[in-house]
């Protein structure tokens, strides 16, 4: 469950910027969306700011009883979710459709924008297998993506296992099952070399981004409950970390798995 | 006197716009228009009904955000209209977006008709908004020459995929490498297209499009040094049924414009009042 709402910063008083929150339910969930838009925005990819949001239960009175329950709370009892910025004061998103025309159409625009072959590397670094035209978002002058929670979702249990040489194998060597833009690209003949030309531009900021890693080490909050989503947090960007030099070599695999895909020319 | 045009219906409908979910606060953004008469060549369409000043009063710096939602939506409900979705089962891309119920409205001309639409559905829209270039049109025509250009196509190829070929060709000149669509290009003929304005509001765009298109056709006649036959062909049906003696006026004016215009690019001017004419136009050039 998505909704709108103004947050301010931690314990000011400050005016909220309006915020996209998001109803995500366990540390797990809310490490992963928030590790991979900052490892997105570090690779300049269009995923708008994120954060984690404290919201008040008695002020979220319209959420579902079922969400209460599942949430994880602060100490103080405040609900603990995903913040993302508004990129556009007045957000909008393709609607839930089924009509294969409307979603062929949302497609067609995105592949035909400079953010999907971004986006199929950036897919294939975070191993998201949970790309689909609703989780973009088109702000009247580009297409943002948004949604990562399932992203590295098989590898959970390694996190916490870092240290050992064959959970960073295995993390690394990992593939999700479909990387949707690159496939959709694959159908409408787009230039596929963009897609490697992106992962390699990525992995050469690999070594930058351990200093990503290593300030997102040092932060710290009074909340024990927030502060183990944020180390958890620490551990996904790792895990990302890893992946960065091995990007390349994972987009190759994927194009050069011979698929014989319907052919599917845009307008 | 003029001749009297045939009357030209349409079934159209609002499409609503709700900036902020959830709090009912809405207004109309785009007019959907199915013309249903038969002597009616005009394809069916979506446009924005708010002009980017208006839109620039009401949201501040999010206009052009706002602007190119409202567009992107049309585009693809433009596109559904095209492909044969009834106004009624049109499903709306994006959210936020809601379909009103289908009216009909009539009209002398395409613009008369549209006027008539939108002033009945929106008390801030204006019929002038719609025609500012689209995002499907702000790349290269206008609606009216797409529009046009559309017919012209359908007519002359009639389902001959080479004659479909020889349409908007993209060049690219050899020492800048500038890209340069040509909207028919055959052997040595090149011909772009452009529209006669049917109301003062669309006078200075077309213009502007006519006029750039000479420029471009002047750029790829170098690339041919001097063999190449250019051709401005004018869409000229404002001339054929003008809605008053002022909107004669405006389009002779702007025809007489054109054609010293073409004379000094060195192109020659031909003019077209229907499709038909425009795809017997082109037979002519072997």
């Amino acid at each position: 469950m998505v909704w709108r709402a103004l947050a301010c910063p931690y314990g000011s008083s400050e005016p909220g910027s309006a915020m996209i929150i998001k109803g995500l339910c366990t540390p797990l969930s809310l490490a992963t969306e928030l590790a991979c838009a900052l490892a997105g925005i570090y690779l300049k990819l269009p995923i708008p700011t994120p954060c984690l949001v404290l919201c008040d239960p008695d002020l979220v009175t319209q959420l579902p009883e079922d969400l209460r329950q599942r949430s994880l709370r602060s100490t103080d009892g405040n609900f603990v979710y995903f913040g993302s910025e508004l990129v556009f004061e007045y957000p909008t998103r393709p609607a839930a459709t089924s009509d294969p025309r409307i979603i062929e159409r949302i497609w067609n625009r995105l592949c035909s924008n400079d953010v999907a072959p971004a986006g199929a590397a950036w897919d294939e670094l975070v191993a998201n297998p949970d790309r689909h035209h609703e989780n973009m978002t088109f702000d009247g002058e580009q297409w943002w993506l948004y949604d990562h929670d399932k992203a590295l979702a098989p590898l959970a249990q390694l996190f916490a296992r870092l240290a050992e040489f064959d959970s960073r194998n295995l993390i690394a060597a990992h593939r999700a099952a479909r990387n949707q833009i690159a496939s959709e690209m694959g159908l409408r003949q787009c230039d596929m070399t963009r897609i490697g030309q992106r992962s390699r531009s990525m992995s050469k900021s690999s070594k930058e981004f351990d200093l990503l890693v290593s300030q997102a080490d040092q932060w710290a909050h009074p909340d024990v409950r927030v502060q183990s989503v944020l180390t958890l947090t620490v551990d996904v960007l790792r895990s990302i970390g890893f992946r960065l030099p091995a990007i390349e070599l994972l987009i190759e695999q994927r194009l050069n798995t011979k698929e014989t895909p319907r052919l599917l020319w845009s307008d | 006197m003029h001749n009297t045009p045939p009357i030209i219906k349409a079934r159209y409908a609002p499409v609503y716009w709700e900036p902020m979910p959830s709090v009912s606060e809405r207004f109309v953004s785009i007019v959907v228009v199915q013309p249903v008469s038969a002597v009616a060549e005009t394809p069916p369409t979506a446009r924005v009904v708010l002009s980017m000043d208006r839109l620039r009063v009401m949201f501040g710096r999010s206009a052009k955000h706002v602007y190119g939602i409202m567009n992107e939506t049309a585009d693809l409900l433009t596109h559904l209209l095209e492909i044969g979705t009834p106004i009624e089962k049109l499903e709306i891309p994006f959210t936020g977006f809601a379909l009103g119920d289908v009216r009909m409205a009539r009209g002398r001309t395409i613009e008369q008709m549209l006027d008539g639409a939108v002033r009945s559905i929106s008390s801030l829209g204006a019929a002038d908004a719609l025609y500012q270039p689209t995002s499907l049109s702000i790349r290269r025509q206008s609606q009216a020459t797409a529009s046009f250009l559309q017919r012209v196509r359908r007519e002359f190829s009639d389902g001959d995929q080479a004659r479909r070929e020889r349409f908007r060709r993209t060049l690219r000149t050899r020492e800048s490498g500038v890209a340069i669509t040509v909207d028919y290009s055959f052997k040595a003929w090149l011909v772009q297209i452009a529209s006669l304005p049917h109301t003062k509001q669309q006078d200075t765009l077309l213009k502007r499009e006519a006029e750039s298109k000479l420029f471009q056709l002047q750029a790829v006649q170098e690339e041919f040094e001097g063999n190449a036959h250019s051709v401005l062909l004018i869409n000229a049906s404002a001339l054929d049924h003008p809605a008053n003696s002022e909107a004669q006026d405006l389009a002779q004016d702007a025809f007489e414009h054109l054609s010293k215009c073409a004379s000094f690019a060195g192109a020659r001017m031909m003019q077209a009042r229907s499709a038909r004419e425009g795809a017997h136009v082109l037979e002519a050039m072997h």
